[in-house]
């Protein structure tokens, strides 16, 4: 009789024990599954601000800032820019143009957190620029 | 016996259990670290660019406004410019992008005082140095790498007189030529130690000097296309790099990166 409630003791201890595995391993699934989803969206967010560094920098070798006009710059990040993803460029500077600000492209969607990139150009009349960009995709 | 396997299970089972929520914990670190790692490379990645693309410009404008041209090979860098040379104009744009990108960009340092003292060039790894005399023309510093100098002058007016001096017993080749509407003199040695060439032009005296141990120079208030070509042995990745200094200070990350401007030329090899 001793034996049997001693056995049962341990029948219940080993179920209680299977029980906060269950728990501990739902814990572990959980803990990986936002980490690896938290680092997929960081490196897509990295690897949208290496893309817009991209386009900024072929433009700029583009001399396509040189002009200084919304409509050609627009045009030439339209055609760089993937299918599915928007961009906003920020020249700021000492030409007349919008009081030395020229914005170009889409409006920055409030509900995401977005990386800036910033870089600096020089037209080929010597116009010193600093440009800021972010890039985010169309869907999110 | 029975009881005793049971709890022996049951120990066994929470020791697994503990390994488990050890593990999760350790996953749970590794994702604050990775997530930290991020960070740094964004903001490594932006300081980056903001150097790069500073760089860049100073790159861009001197070999616009420059009036200077190059061949780079792995061997050999040409020069060409016209002479009298004027860098004031340059002189005052790199000031006027100096005081716009440190105004703009806080953590930036640029040091051009190098420039506007000498405004010359080194060539990298090999640091062959080529600056503007303060008479007019060109000097080179002495450097064991170089073993031959080309050089060609190309005078819009006439030249009256031109005497080539060269002088054997050392290791320097050299092949001198002048190009001018009424006279045309040319001469190459091998072996060299010294080499003193003196031309008169416009009524004024032209100098070309290689010294024993190899320092070069021109110099001339001539007006005049120079050529030169300073040969050197073969060396892979040569650079042309100017003496202004981008300072880098990330004090996020609390870094510093100096780094000298680096012409963008395309290599001919």
């Amino acid at each position: 009789m001793h034996s049997l409630s001693r056995d049962k003791n341990g029948f219940i201890f080993t179920l209680d024990i299977i029980l906060g595995m269950i728990i501990v391993f739902i814990i572990i699934a959980s803990t990986v599954f936002f980490i690896s989803r938290s680092v997929e969206s960081n490196l897509e967010k990295y690897q949208l601000l290496i893309l817009g560094s991209d386009i900024v920098n072929i433009l700029d070798e583009q001399k396509t800032f040189d002009s200084l006009d919304y409509n050609e710059i627009e045009t030439e990040m339209e055609e760089l820019l993937p299918p599915n993803y928007e961009m906003l460029l920020r020249l700021e500077g000492n030409f007349s143009t919008g009081n030395g600000t020229l914005e170009v492209g889409g409006n920055i969607p409030l509900e995401e957190d977005l990386f800036f990139g910033r870089r600096i150009a020089i037209t080929s009349n010597n116009t010193f620029l600093e440009i800021t960009y972010v890039l985010w995709s169309r869907e999110g | 016996m029975k009881g005793k396997k049971g709890i022996l299970y049951s120990l066994g089972l929470t020791l697994f259990a503990l390994i488990i929520l050890t593990l999760a914990l350790l996953i749970w670190k590794q994702g604050d670290s990775a997530e930290s790692h991020f960070i740094d490379l964004i903001v490594a990645q932006q300081a980056q660019e903001i150097q790069t693309s500073t760089n860049k410009a100073f790159s861009e404008v001197y070999l616009r406004e420059g009036n200077i041209s190059f061949s780079l090979r792995e061997t050999s860098l040409t020069i060409v410019e016209n002479f009298p040379e004027d860098y004031n104009q340059l002189k005052q744009i790199f000031t006027s992008l100096e005081t716009d990108i440190e105004k703009n960009f806080v953590g930036i340092e640029i040091n051009q005082e190098k420039f506007q003292s000498m405004d010359g060039l080194l060539l990298q790894p090999l640091n062959i140095s080529y600056m503007h005399g303060t008479q007019g023309g060109i000097h080179i510093d002495q450097n064991l790498q170089i073993d031959s100098y080309t050089l060609s002058l190309i005078f819009g007016g006439n030249v009256t007189s031109c005497t080539i001096d060269f002088v054997s017993g050392g290791s320097f080749d050299v092949s001198f030529s002048v190009v001018s509407p009424s006279t045309n003199c040319s001469d190459q040695g091998t072996n060299l130690q010294s080499a003193n060439i003196s031309l008169i032009a416009e009524e004024q005296n032209i100098y070309v000097t290689l010294q024993p141990n190899g320092p070069f120079s021109i110099v001339s208030n001539v007006s005049l296309v120079s050529n030169l070509t300073v040969g050197y042995q073969p060396t892979k990745n040569v650079y042309v790099q100017l003496p202004i200094e981008v300072e880098l200070l990330e004090s996020f990350q609390n870094f510093s990166q100096k780094t000298k401007v680096k012409l963008s030329l395309p290599s001919l090899d």
